[in-house]
């Protein structure tokens, strides 16, 4: 008879787990499908904000928009995207900025190169009430209420000055633009670059500077091509995924030690090829805290508080000596 | 009513095993009908939804699509029907836009709903501004309204197939995530329904042996029962209440019948000491009968002795024989006393009477040899007493008392009243008795076969037994008779005759 109450026992508790399962089952379908209808049942947004940008596919974008997310719903705020495929096709652009004053939203979170139409439509949003912020990219001499972004000159040199510290000789060096930069527009190219050049002048190390936009072409195949066609001591690439694109092409090639690389991002893969000293550096912006800051801003402006119309995001730099890795 | 909870905690029970189990069953069961209700039931509402508002959208956009068209129409021609099918389409797409306007939302989809509804707003506000500049004949700036109207349409149908394509793309990714838990949740409700089916199988295995094997014993001990083994040990495995309750009530039954059937021994054996104690009862009657029968053969032909006596008396008389007469008359007398049945009930005084009746007799017979004295208290005469029981005590004094003596035999006779009623002394002075019957005697051990021969002797045919039998059925009383004596002596016998406490039986 033990025997027997062992048996019902095992099948009691299988019984038991199977019931378990399935209702936990159960409970996480009616979660997933109740996700799609959350917007009938939580507390309504106070807020809505678009944000327009012509970068929805990179890594900066990436960490950007989750944090701008998280913050809005803190704040009770709801983010629409309306993403720009050609920055220059001005009716696309006038588009999203028209859709955006239709739907009556509170405040813009521009993330564009700036030009003429933006700033018109900027106009158009200040005529309607609407709170603009620019961010990464400014717009200068557009009427917008606020900027948020590193300094992409200081960006430049930072990632400059970071060069010559790898050897005494002139170097010939690749730079890789990520896809926030756009080749012949924008204020934020031209700014990185200009910083750039100052440190090149200052220092006298660079011999070339040969510069590419990942926009255009992918960042292995550029440096691919690049070290095929030319001589290249260093690459500086503002894009942590253009980063390990290059890493991978340097592996490749057998040209680690050879070729200096200075990498975007603390991305753990990156800060794991510092240590290895694959990659020799890497300069950071911080976009979690961009995203942040943004839709701070935003919020205190549309709650009439007074904002500084520019706001700097700080750079770092992550090397061996910053991990704590020499002595 | 008991708490429900004993139904579950109870253990041993077959009405609360079933329930239990049963219960168990039908929840487990019910969890994953339930769950796959309720499963079926969220997919058919969120495609409903999905469909429902894509159906809404449609006729929107189709509403949208006759208002430009009235629109156009109107503005082209000045068309009052156009500008009615307007106004109709106008109002409709009025409402539809309150509908559509539900605030925003975290909800992609109900969002850019509220987008439509929004941009609605100000397509139906150029609408009218297009109107008015027809109606102002500024042509360039109606059909540049007008084309703003349809700019604005673009984007709402834009928009519409954005959200199309979101709602679709949602539950596809829905179906597609879902569609394998619920392949998981099929395989799983299987393995339960055949885990449940096991279970069923090894409960009622186990219910039904736990049932069938305490039946079995109890017939076994049944058949022990039914062959007179009664000191069977009732062993109780413990499966279930109410098996516990049949074999105990069981075991219980059998003491019970092992009780009765030593009960109805000792009813068996009570019953034969009383036939025995009847026997013995019967035997009593039997020599009490034979006594009557005795007596009865001495009433033969009764009227021929008596009518002879009294001849005899008269011839005494005519003879002037005084002593023979008075002979007759005390013989007579005594004879018609004697022949009355044992049944009757006289007084003290008529059993005196028939005692000096007797003595007279006997002193014809025995002269100066034999002598009565008489100690009589006259108030004890009326006490009430079973006839011949002093006339067979003085019998014997003279058969077996005075046997073989020279002496004058005396025997007084004395009665006195005492607390409980009379007391009769009948002292002689024959040669007594020996210790050893006395004893005997006074523990009423009378030898009734020895008596019957020297009953021989007597007058009454009545012994000592016999005496006192009656006076003890007279009386109810067991001390009644009481004989002292001393060998050579004397021999004095006490009879207690008791007042008020008479009982004839």
């Amino acid at each position: 008879m033990n025997k027997i109450k062992i048996i019902e026992g095992i099948l009691i508790s299988f019984i038991v787990l199977l019931i378990a399962y399935t209702v936990n089952e159960t409970i996480v379908i009616q979660k997933n499908i109740s996700n799609n209808d959350i917007g009938a049942h939580e507390k309504k947004p106070e807020y809505h904000f678009v944000v327009i940008s012509d970068d929805v596919e990179s890594y900066s974008w990436t960490t950007f928009i989750s944090s701008v997310n998280d913050e809005a719903k803190d704040k009770s705020i709801v983010i629409e995207i309306y993403a720009i495929n050609d920055l220059n096709d001005k009716s696309e652009i006038e588009k999203a900025f028209e859709i955006a004053i239709l739907s009556k939203v509170d405040g813009i979170m521009m993330k564009l190169t700036d030009n003429d139409t933006v700033r018109d439509e900027i106009l158009k949003c200040n005529d309607m009430g609407i709170k603009v912020i620019t961010i990464g990219n400014d717009s200068p001499e557009s009427n917008r209420d606020a900027y948020i972004g590193t300094n992409k000159y200081n960006l430049g040199k930072i990632s400059a000055s970071l060069l010559t510290l790898q050897g005494q000789q002139k170097q010939d060096v690749l730079l890789i633009l990520g896809s926030e930069y756009k080749e012949n527009s924008g204020a934020s190219s031209n700014n990185y670059l200009n910083g750039i050049h100052e440190e090149i002048v200052q220092n006298d190390l660079i011999n070339k500077l040969y510069v590419e936009y990942a926009s255009e072409k992918r960042a292995d195949l550029i440096v691919n091509d690049s070290l095929y066609k030319d001589h290249i001591d260093a690459i500086i690439c503002t894009d942590p995924i253009d980063s390990l694109r290059a890493v991978k092409v340097l592996i490749d090639l057998n040209l680690v030690g050879d070729v200096d690389l200075i990498a975007s991002s603390n991305l753990p893969e990156i800060i794991e090829y510092i240590k290895k000293g694959t990659i020799q550096s890497s300069v950071v912006e911080d976009y979690e805290i961009m995203g942040e800051t943004s839709v701070e801003v935003l919020y205190q402006l549309l709650n009439d508080k007074r904002q500084s119309a520019y706001i700097n995001i700080p750079i770092s730099v992550i090397n061996k000596e910053s991990l704590g890795l020499v002595d | 009513m008991k708490p429900i909870k004993d139904l579950f905690i109870k253990k041993n029970n077959i009405r609360h095993k079933v329930t239990f189990f049963t219960t168990i069953l039908l929840i487990c069961l019910m969890i994953g009908y339930a769950s796959f209700f309720f499963i079926t039931l969220e997919f058919s509402k969120n495609f409903n939804a999905m469909f429902n508002q894509s159906i809404h959208l449609k006729s929107i956009d189709n509403r949208m699509s006759m208002f430009e068209s009235d629109l156009e129409t109107y503005l082209n021609t000045k068309d009052s029907d156009s500008f009615i099918a307007y106004l109709d389409s106008f109002n409709e797409l009025e409402s539809q836009k309150k509908l559509l306007n539900q605030g925003l939302s975290y909800n992609d989809n109900q969002l850019l709903i509220n987008n439509i509804s929004n941009i609605m707003d100000e397509y139906l506000t150029l609408s009218q501004k297009a109107i008015e500049y027809k109606r102002a004949r500024n042509t360039k700036k109606y059909i540049e309204t007008f084309n703003d109207v349809e700019r604005l349409s673009g984007y709402v149908d834009e928009i519409m197939n954005q959200i199309n394509t979101i709602e679709f793309s949602e539950n596809l990714q829905d179906y597609v995530l879902l569609s394998s838990r619920i392949e998981n949740l099929k395989i799983v409700f299987v393995m339960i329904t055949v885990a449940i089916i096991m279970l069923s199988i090894v409960f009622i295995y186990d219910f039904t042996y736990k049932i069938t094997v305490p039946i079995k014993a109890l017939s076994e001990y049944a058949k022990e029962i039914s062959k007179g083994n009664y000191n069977i040990e009732v062993k109780s495995e413990s499966y279930y209440q109410e098996a516990d309750v049949l074999i105990n009530t069981f075991s219980d039954m059998a003491l019970s019948i092992k009780e009765y059937i030593a009960e109805l021994k000792g009813k068996v054996e009570t019953e034969n000491k009383l036939r025995i104690a009847e026997i013995e009862n019967l035997k009593i009657q039997n020599r009490l009968k034979n006594a009557e029968l005795i007596a009865l053969q001495s009433q033969i032909n009764p009227h021929f002795l008596f009518n002879t006596l009294n001849a005899g008396v008269q011839l005494a008389n005519l003879e002037d024989a005084d002593k023979t007469s008075e002979f007759l008359i005390n013989l007579s007398s005594m004879l018609r006393y004697n022949i009355q049945s044992l049944k009757n009930t006289v007084t003290l005084k008529e059993e005196l009477e028939n005692v000096k009746s007797y003595y007279h007799l006997m002193k014809v017979r025995f002269d100066d040899q034999l002598v009565f004295n008489f100690d009589i208290d006259d108030s004890a005469g009326d006490i009430m007493m079973p006839p011949l029981i002093l006339q067979p005590i003085i019998e014997n004094s003279l058969i077996h008392g005075f046997e073989d003596k020279e002496e004058v035999g005396i025997i007084n006779i004395q009665v006195k009243e005492t607390k409980k009623g009379v007391e009769i002394i009948i002292k002689d002075n024959g040669k007594g008795i020996e210790k050893a019957k006395l004893n005997k005697l006074n523990s009423l051990e009378y030898d009734i076969y020895g008596e019957e021969k020297e009953h021989q002797g007597h007058s009454t045919g009545l012994g000592l037994s016999n005496v006192y039998q009656r006076l003890k059925n007279f009386y109810n009383s067991k001390d009644v008779i009481f004989i002292e004596s001393e060998l050579s002596k004397y021999t004095e016998i006490k009879i207690n005759l008791i007042k008020n406490e008479v009982t004839h039986v």
